[in-house]
Formats: C-alpha cells, sequence, structure tokens
C-alpha cells in the first residue's frame, strides 16, 4: 500500500489537470488497493451472492471520477474520500440485505446495544459523520477506515500518514466523541 | 449518562491536537497495558507508570475511563464475516451424507457443528478441526471410538472431507442437547448437595469405564462434561473429548491441557496418566460442589502447585465431611497418592454415616429415601437444562408469488433479531427460514423430527390493496398449542416494523427476557407522548387532554407502539368518566394498532393489562404486568396494577407488598402512596390512610386527588376541620367531584343537609358518571324529604353500579351498592338478597360492612347488623358512629359491647 503514494498523488493531480490518460493509470493504481478493501469484505462470501467485488471497485471509481472537481490534496485525501464512497456503498449494501451476516456485538455497553444492531449503529454513526468532520476531518476519515471498512490500526495509520499511536489516540478520541452523541439520542 | 456527565463537558478543550509522536507513543501504549491488568489495579498501574508526568497521567486515566466505559464500541467494523477460518457452513452437505444444520459450538482447535446423518437418519454432532489443527487422528482415538457409557460421548465415525481449503479431517458423533458444566457454573448455576452427588456419580462411572479401557482423557474439565437429558428424558452428565487432547498438541512443545486441571506432575512436563485424569476429576468435582477453584486460577506452576487446597465443607456450610473424603486425596500431589480409579472416588462420595439404628428400620429409612430422593433429585437437575430446550423453527411460508420475496426477507429479519436476544433463563437455537430451506425442511413434523424443534413460528403474509395483512402463530410442537396468536395489518409506511412485531411476538410468547426492541420514540414525537402520558397518569381526570397529545405522538413516529398504547388507556378512562360502552372498543381497536408494532412492548402490555382488568379478567391481566416485570424491573405501573388486582381478589397483603416494591423502586413518586392509602382506606384503616396521602402530597403537590383522599380520611377520623383545608386545597388545584362530594359529606354530618345537597348535586353536574356522588345526593334528599328527587338519585345509582358489575363482576362491593339502591327504592327483598351476595364475596371491606349494617338495621333485623359487625374492625365502626340514622343501633347493648371490645383488640 506504501508502494506508490507518489504516483497516484501525481495521477491525482494531472487527472485534476484534466488529464485523460492520467485516469486510466490512476484507476490501475487505485484498483489493487480498493480490491484489496473489497476483498476483505467479500472473500468469503457465498458463491450465490449478488455482489461481485470487481463490481463494488468499478462502482467506487465511477464515482470518484464524477466527483473529479475535488481538490485532491495528497493521497491520504484520497484515501478518506475513497472510503466515503464505500462506507455509503456499505451502507446501501447492508440495508439492501437485510440476510448479511451481521455479528451480534458484543462487549458494548447495554445503554448502546439497547438501541441499537449494528446496522443501525452504523447508520446512527454515518448520519454524525459530517458533524465529526467539523470537528476533525482527519477523525471522521479514521472512523470511516477502521469502523466501515475494517482496516487495521497499522494500514489505516500508514494511509492516513500518522505514527501508529498518534493514529490510535485519534480513533480512541473519534470514538469517544461518537459515543458521546450515539448516547445522548439513546 | 450517568457517571460519566463530568467527563463529557472536556472534550471541545481538546480539540486542539498537539501532535507529539513520542507522547501519543507513551500514552498509547500505557493505556492498552493497563488495559490488560484486572480493573482495580489498572489505576494504580497508571500512577507508577506516570509518576513523573502528572498531565500524562490525568490523560492517560481519562483515556483508560473512556476506554473502560465504551467496552468494544465500533470496534468491530461493520461487516464481519465470521468464517474465516471455518471448514464448512449451514445448509453444506458432506461427504453427500451430513447435512450442517448450525454450528454449535468453537473450541481451541475445532469447530462443532449439529448436522443431520442422512444414512442413519438421526442428528449427530460433527467436530471438525481448524485450519493449523488439521490432524486430528491419533491411536488413543481409534481406541476411544470403542468405548459404549452413558456417561461418555458416543463416537461414531472419523471421516475426511474436500473442502476448499483442503482435505479436512472431522469426527461424527451423538448430538448432546444441553450445556456444558463450565458453562452452567459459570452462568451461576449452584447445585445442590444431592444433585452435585448424582452429576458426581455419572461422571466418575464414565472415567472409570474409559480408564478400564485404558484410554486416558488428558484434558478433562468441566467445559468437557456436557449436562444432557438421554432419549427416556432423564437426566445425564457426558464427558466429551476423550483422547483429542493429543490432537491439540502443536508440535512446538507445548503444554496441552488447562492449566486449572493440570496436575502437578504435568507441569514438570511428566506424561498424562490415569492418575492426572482423577486429579482434573478432582478440580471438577470441588468446582461442583463449591462452585470455586481448589487452587488460584494458575498459568503455570506456581510455587504452591503442591500445596493443599481448602476443604470443601469449609467452603459450603453444612456441607457431608465425604465431598472431603472423595475429592481432597484426588488433589494430592503426588500421583501415587490419588484413588487408582475413579470407582473409588465414587465409593468415598457414596459412603453412608454410621448410625445405630435396627435394622428394619433402617431399611426402612433406605427405602424412603431412595423412593423420595430420585424422582425429586433429577427432576430439578433437568431444569438446569431447560435453556436448551427452546428450538425455535422459523418456517417460511407457502405464499403466494408476489409476497414470498419479502416474507423471505422478513423472517430472516426475525431470526437475526431474536439471536440478538439476550434471553436470560431461556435460550433459545433459532433455525432461520434459510438455514430451514437448505436442509430441505418445510414443515412442522420435519422441523421437529429433524431438529427437535420444540416451538414452531407460523407466519402468512396476505396483501389486501396496498396494506400487507401478517397472521401468524406461536406454537408449542409438544402440545400443538397456540401459546399465543397475532394478527396485525400494515400499511405501505409501516411495514418494516414487521420484523420488529413477530420478534415481539415471540419474545412475549417464550418470556424471553433481554430487551427486544425496547419502547423507542423518536425525539419529535416524544415531548407529545411524555405530555400526554403525564396527564394520563397524574389522575383520571385528564384524559380529554392526553388525547389530542398522543395522537400527535402516534402521527409523528408511526413506528412507535406507546403512543397507541397511551391512547387505549386514555379511551379506557374514557369509559370508566362516561361509562360508554364505544370507548371501550375504540380503545381495543388502539391497542390492536399499537401490539401490531410491537406485541411485546412495556406500553402495549401496560394498556392490554387495564383493558383486562376494566373488564374483570384479571388473571390475563395479571400476566401482562408480570411481563412487564420481566422485561422492566421495579416497573412503578405494573407494581400498582398488579396491587389493584390483588385488592379486587381480596389479597390485601400482597396489594400493600406491591405498593411498598414500588414506593421502593421510585421513592419519589406519589403514585405508590397514594395507592396505598387507598388500600387502608377501603379497609378502615383511615389513620394508615391519611398518613400515605399525605406522603403523596409531600412528593406532588399538585396530585388533586392525594388531598381530595386525605379529605376523605380525615373525615373518617372525625377530623373535620382538617379535612375541610384538605379538600379546599385540592379544589384550588381542580374543581373535582370527589372533594367537592367529601366537602358535602362533612356538612351532612354536621346535619347541615341543605348544604350538603348543593355539595352532592354539583359532585353529580362535575361527574354525572360516578354512583358514589349520585348515592350522597340521594341520601341528602331522602333527608330532606325530596323523595321524587331521592329515588331518581339512586335509581342513577343503581343503572351506574350495574353497568360496573356488567363489565366486572368480581366487583363484590358494587353488589352492597345496587343493594343499598334497592334498600332506598324500598325493594327490600332485593337489597336483601343483594347485600348477602356482597357479604359473601367481600370480606373486610370496611363499606360492605356498613352497607350491610344499614340495610339490615333498615330492614328491622338488628340481629343480623349486629352479625355484620362482628367481623368489623375498630376503624370500620367510625362509619356507623357518625351515622345520625344508626343512633337507635348504637344503643344496643351489644353494640355497646362489639365497640368496647373491639376497642380492646385495637389497642393490642
Amino acid at each position: 500500500m506504501a508502494s506508490k503514494p507518489a504516483d497516484i498523488t501525481r495521477l491525482l493531480q494531472q487527472w485534476r489537470e484534466g488529464d485523460r490518460e492520467a485516469e486510466s493509470h490512476l484507476f490501475e493504481l487505485l484498483m489493487p488497493e480498493l480490491r484489496k478493501i473489497a476483498d476483505r469484505y467479500f472473500r468469503n462470501e457465498r458463491r450465490d451472492h449478488t455482489l461481485q467485488p470487481t463490481a463494488l471497485i468499478n462502482e467506487a471509481f465511477l464515482r470518484l471520477v464524477r466527483a473529479k472537481n475535488i481538490e485532491w490534496n495528497d493521497r491520504g485525501h484520497f484515501f478518506a474520500i475513497a472510503a466515503t464512497i464505500m462506507r455509503r456503498y456499505l451502507i446501501d449494501y447492508a440495508r439492501a440485505r437485510p440476510g448479511v451476516e451481521m455479528l451480534p456485538m458484543e462487549g458494548v455497553p447495554d445503554r448502546i446495544l439497547g438501541t441499537y444492531n449494528r446496522l443501525e449503529m452504523a447508520v446512527a454513526v454515518d448520519t454524525l459523520l459530517d458533524e465529526l468532520e467539523q470537528e476533525s476531518p482527519q477523525r471522521r476519515s479514521i472512523v470511516e477506515l477502521k469502523f466501515f471498512l475494517g482496516l487495521t490500526d497499522e494500514e489505516a495509520s500508514q494511509a492516513l500518514n500518522l505514527t501508529l499511536h498518534t493514529f490510535q489516540r485519534e480513533w480512541a478520541r473519534a470514538r469517544r466523541w461518537l459515543f458521546e452523541r450515539l448516547n445522548r439520542k439513546s | 449518562m450517568g457517571a460519566g456527565a463530568p467527563l463529557a463537558v472536556r472534550t471541545a478543550q481538546q480539540e486542539i491536537m498537539k501532535i507529539d509522536p513520542e507522547r501519543d507513543h507513551r500514552l498509547m501504549t500505557m493505556v492498552a497495558t493497563a488495559l490488560q491488568q484486572p480493573a482495580e489495579l489498572r489505576r494504580s498501574f497508571l500512577q507508577d507508570a506516570c509518576h513523573d508526568d502528572i498531565q500524562l497521567y490525568l490523560e492517560a486515566s481519562e483515556t483508560l475511563e473512556w476506554e473502560e466505559r465504551m467496552g468494544n464500541f465500533l470496534l468491530e467494523p461493520l461487516l464481519v464475516f465470521k468464517d474465516l477460518e471455518r471448514p464448512f457452513r449451514p445448509g453444506e452437505v458432506i461427504c453427500e451424507r451430513f447435512e450442517i444444520v448450525r454450528e454449535v459450538g468453537e473450541g481451541g482447535m475445532g469447530v462443532v457443528y449439529e448436522a443431520y446423518d442422512r444414512k442413519r437418519k438421526q442428528r449427530i454432532a460433527i467436530k471438525s478441526a481448524k485450519a493449523g489443527f488439521r490432524r486430528l487422528l491419533t491411536p488413543e482415538l481409534e481406541s476411544a471410538l470403542q468405548v459404549r457409557h452413558a456417561n461418555i460421548c458416543l463416537v461414531n465415525e472419523i471421516h475426511s472431507a474436500d473442502t476448499s481449503q483442503g482435505e479436512i479431517d472431522f469426527l461424527t458423533m451423538e448430538f448432546l442437547d444441553g450445556q456444558s458444566l463450565a458453562a452452567a457454573l459459570s452462568s451461576g448455576i449452584r447445585f445442590s448437595p444431592a444433585e452435585a452427588l448424582e452429576i458426581a456419580r455419572q461422571l466418575c462411572s464414565g472415567l472409570a469405564e474409559a480408564h478400564r479401557s485404558a484410554i486416558i482423557h488428558r484434558d478433562l474439565k468441566s467445559a468437557n462434561v456436557i449436562l444432557s437429558r438421554s432419549a427416556e428424558g432423564t437426566f445425564r452428565a457426558v464427558i466429551t473429548d476423550f483422547g483429542l487432547a493429543n490432537a491439540a498438541l502443536t508440535g512446538s512443545g507445548e503444554l496441552a491441557g488447562t492449566p486449572r486441571y493440570m496436575a502437578p506432575e504435568l507441569w514438570r512436563g511428566e506424561p498424562a496418566s490415569k492418575a492426572s485424569d482423577i486429579y482434573a476429576l478432582g478440580v471438577i468435582l470441588y468446582e461442583l460442589i463449591t462452585g470455586c477453584q481448589p487452587f488460584a486460577d494458575r498459568q503455570e506452576p506456581a510455587s504452591d502447585v503442591s500445596g493443599h487446597p481448602v476443604a470443601p465443607s469449609a467452603c459450603v456450610k453444612g456441607l457431608s465431611r465425604r465431598w472431603d473424603a472423595a475429592i481432597l486425596p484426588c488433589l494430592d500431589p503426588s500421583p501415587a497418592a490419588r484413588p487408582q480409579n475413579a470407582t473409588e472416588v465414587l465409593a468415598r462420595l457414596d459412603q453412608k454415616p454410621l448410625r445405630k439404628t435396627p435394622l428394619v428400620a433402617f431399611a426402612l429409612l433406605v427405602f424412603l429415601v431412595i423412593a423420595g430422593l430420585v424422582p425429586a433429585l433429577r427432576e430439578p437437575l433437568l431444569d438446569h437444562l431447560r435453556p436448551a430446550q427452546v428450538r425455535l423453527a422459523i418456517i417460511a411460508p407457502t405464499a403466494s408469488e408476489d409476497t414470498t420475496a419479502q416474507s423471505g426477507k422478513i423472517l430472516q429479519n426475525v431470526s437475526e433479531r431474536l439471536r440478538r436476544l439476550r434471553s436470560g433463563g431461556a435460550l433459545v437455537a433459532v433455525s432461520s427460514p434459510s438455514e430451514m430451506l437448505r436442509s430441505h425442511i418445510h414443515t412442522a413434523e420435519q422441523a421437529k423430527a429433524l431438529l427437535r424443534a420444540t416451538h414452531l413460528l407460523q407466519v402468512t403474509l396476505h396483501h389486501d390493496g396496498n396494506d400487507l395483512e401478517v397472521k401468524a402463530a406461536v406454537i408449542d410442537l409438544g402440545t400443538q398449542a397456540h401459546l399465543r396468536d397475532f394478527s396485525g395489518r400494515y400499511a405501505p409506511e409501516i411495514v418494516e416494523d414487521v420484523p420488529i412485531a413477530l420478534t415481539g411476538l415471540v419474545s412475549s410468547a417464550l418470556r424471553l427476557r433481554g430487551a427486544t426492541a425496547s419502547d423507542t420514540i423518536s425525539a419529535a414525537a416524544k415531548t407529545f407522548y411524555e405530555q400526554g402520558l403525564g396527564s394520563l397518569r397524574k389522575d383520571s381526570y385528564h384524559y380529554d387532554q392526553a388525547l389530542p397529545l398522543l395522537a400527535e405522538a402516534a402521527r409523528l413516529d408511526p413506528h412507535s407502539p406507546s403512543p397507541l398504547a397511551g391512547i387505549a388507556e386514555a379511551e379506557i378512562q374514557e369509559f370508566l368518566g362516561t361509562k360508554q360502552q364505544r370507548y371501550l372498543e375504540e380503545s381495543q381497536q388502539s391497542l390492536s394498532r399499537a401490539e401490531a408494532l410491537n406485541p411485546d412492548s412495556v406500553a402495549v402490555h401496560l394498556a392490554t393489562g387495564l383493558l383486562y382488568y376494566t373488564r374483570g379478567q384479571y388473571g390475563r391481566a395479571l400476566e401482562d404486568y408480570q411481563r412487564v416485570q420481566e422485561i422492566d424491573p421495579g416497573n412503578v405501573s405494573a407494581l400498582l396494577r398488579s396491587a389493584l388486582i390483588y385488592e379486587a381478589q381480596n389479597m390485601v397483603d400482597k396489594a400493600i407488598e406491591n405498593c411498598r416494591k414500588a414506593i421502593q423502586s421510585d421513592p419519589g413518586a406519589a403514585m405508590p402512596y397514594q395507592q396505598l392509602g387507598s388500600f387502608y382506606y377501603y379497609y378502615g384503616k383511615y389513620q394508615l390512610a391519611a398518613e400515605q396521602f399525605q406522603k403523596a402530597a409531600a412528593r406532588n403537590n399538585t396530585l388533586v386527588d392525594a388531598h381530595a383522599n386525605l379529605g376523605a380520611a380525615l373525615i373518617a377520623l372525625g377530623r373535620e376541620d382538617e379535612a375541610e383545608q384538605a379538600l379546599l386545597k385540592s379544589l384550588t388545584l381542580r374543581e373535582t367531584a370527589r372533594a367537592v362530594s367529601n366537602l358535602g359529606v362533612i356538612r351532612d354530618q354536621q346535619g347541615r343537609d341543605a348544604e350538603a345537597a348543593g355539595y352532592y348535586q354539583r359532585a353529580v353536574a362535575l361527574e354525572p358518571g360516578n354512583y358514589i356522588n349520585w348515592l350522597n345526593l340521594g341520601d341528602a334528599e331522602r333527608r330532606l324529604r325530596h323523595l321524587p328527587e331521592s329515588r331518581e338519585a339512586f335509581r342513577k345509582v343503581r343503572e351506574l353500579a350495574l353497568v360496573l358489575l356488567h363489565e366486572n363482576p368480581h366487583l363484590g362491593q358494587l353488589r352492597a351498592v345496587v343493594a343499598y339502591a334497592e334498600l332506598r327504592l324500598g325493594h327490600g327483598a332485593a337489597a336483601e338478597e343483594e347485600i348477602n351476595e356482597a357479604l359473601h364475596s367481600v370480606t373486610g371491606n370496611s363499606q360492605v360492612i356498613y352497607l350491610a349494617t344499614v340495610i339490615y338495621e333498615t330492614l328491622g333485623q338488628r340481629n343480623r347488623a349486629i352479625e355484620v359487625l362482628r367481623g368489623s374492625t375498630l376503624e370500620a365502626m367510625q362509619d356507623i358512629n357518625h351515622d345520625r340514622e344508626l343512633a337507635a343501633l348504637r344503643q344496643d347493648p351489644r353494640f355497646l359491647q362489639l365497640i368496647a371490645k373491639t376497642q380492646e383488640s385495637g389497642r393490642n
């Protein structure tokens, strides 16, 4: 994942400037990253599942391309936006399939457990993310990478150019912020 | 948010992020390390670790506190696919023979599935290895296949299957429907010595048999003991996983056993033996009888590994010494000193205390003990197994084309919701429709035969225009009884609530614990709902105010059952206020709509209970209130309403106990005192009643009825001035018929009949549906010799009382009222008949006693009047003393005797 940050940034910049070729290069570069994310979810899906990983990535990239007047600052910025797209996708995905396997939440305080199931909590968290971004855009990305995409701490900290422990501290803060909001609601 | 509130304030200031990787490293490492310590040591650990940096300590302890509070919140990603290392999946058929039904357990090295063996046509268990633990086969395991004993899990065969993860070995064995001893103990079950003895006997018997076949278990522990029942339905303890321990060896020389069951010699690297199995048996028996560990939980050979534990009889009060004699030698550090085999352990346990008794008597005693003990002993043991007894199958309905997909989705959702229930006592195994389909199960009979399903959720869906009609039932497959039927009609905007409703149907039918969808309501609707409920619960006068508020709440949140249930309650109050039957019908309709959203909601149960109560169906009302107590222990409304039912069934002590529980549950609430006071009042304990009403008023000074009732109690105590003050206070809050009428009573007792009649007329105008107002008015008019008006009033009394009696035939005191009305209408015979009936059905009610006395006295039956008074209390006599028309009776020497007697017993 850390292999081609410079390329991606350069391509993003060229793409922003309207370079059509950069777009397809970018696609090739992003593909493995997005596939990795998608694989995490769908690797173990049953064969008859309606959603193929490629379809997910195609759709994610299409959305990405449509949003190309966004300013790409750096690779972290890209990940944040890719994660946002994936998050929306996953929420829709989970909503559309009540049968998708969701484990009961364990070790979560009763107050929250009594109010939300996993999907309901994800939706509740989702609606709070814009507000969280006002406070800290980075924490918003952290939540997306960790909770929605399921990256490990190591992967997510690399994506955001943070040291592992600074990342962990920020992740704890972001959870706490959400925890307080959700608790207030329930 | 309870204890967390002070912390929340500080977050805003901390948003200014200081990037200091070095500091973050220290901080997060420390917090992570602290979290691994026992909770009580974490603070001191942090103090030690940051002794030089108070700022760091503050931040670390704050972070720690939040981590403790948040638990796993958000730590697991949105979507988790748990079968990463799963060799098989539910629905899969392996070796063209075994249908995987569901996963039932997971150990360090293997996964256990429930499966159906097509060839043998029976339910079996499959134990497979996880990746990395593929080689299960050991020579010992082969021999384990040969052992046949009721207390050893039967291993049938070893198979191999080709999977995407390569070839996997698995064992097929008998399916044990039950829970492990470890699970039972950790869920808090404590076995009585008799129960423990039965389990111990079976374990010793099984282990002895294995040892006779030269099979060593190697990893004997309470997690490997399954408490189950035999095909005949008797209790059965089974040792599982014989000979599997070797397969778990990873080859790196790691210890194979579970530390706290490991004999000292195993710590030293000596091989496992019968003696080390005996040691483990000793640990299990110790846990079984004491509920504790013989040694502190140890992870490595501690220096005290060769020490002796506390004797079981020192842990459990009154425990027979034979437990010490059986267990302590098993735990001897020296293998040679332990009992040679499990039979010897059993013999020590079975040792009877010596007694010198004649032989015949002794034989008789033994016979009696066995005859009495065995059934009584086995049944409670089976009770512990109840958790596994509820197996709910959800079968996808055969529906028309357009509803098939929809019903599949709905039922899948229901089964997931049910699995999420933390069901306390009753653990429910749910077979979802998709699992059923994959296993080719389409009918209740198949579910019963193949899955041993005990209960069935049966659902039919039907489209009617835009609406969806749902009919459902939870059926006990043993008796075919419908535990609960359900029907609901869903407009498109509330179709999404069907799964919640069906989950509620199941949880209420099976009385599952753990919040289902708790009574949630949207923020917008909540304000209206709470206001509406507030006026509804305050007293019985405000239903007209409550109704529009609750209707608005229902409109704002069409998914919440609470506003609709509230409307149902308001309509019941409206019925009670107006005695118009149609309000009860409307209430039933509102309630059906609420039930369609969630039949297991607290609000719905409360409203249902109230409706049953109003109709005199006390048993059913109590069921609903008890269900509320299960979902929401200490619910004040449920306690108080159950109290009303107990009171109506002459169980006054229980009624009062419920009020006390309600007071305990919410000491600041006025209603429990108010109701307790009413009970005391009705039973003539006016002083106690007055005290309770005062307490109610002190907790809620705007409680109209508290002041009015206080007035009534004070009148009964003859404290007319204070009574008048209380009543006037009540009138400043709201002009209620009750207070006006009670002021009339004061005038009445002062002999000011005309003034009294004026008050009663006002009361009747305020509350024409209450027979008491008419009764008082009738008496006042009678004394004023306004006979037509008086008769008119008593006709009204009879009419209203009969309406209530028709709704609820249990209310015996109403019979007394009807009797009195008949008396005043000149129907002496009818009066006598009714009052006899009333006295027969209610005892000790001062109102009934008073009315009966008046009736018999007026009918010239002094003897019977005196007879009635013999059962009366001192306080109830007050009514007689205050009644001007009973002056003649009070002159009777027998009455004077009675007064003297009750006063005397009152003083004692």
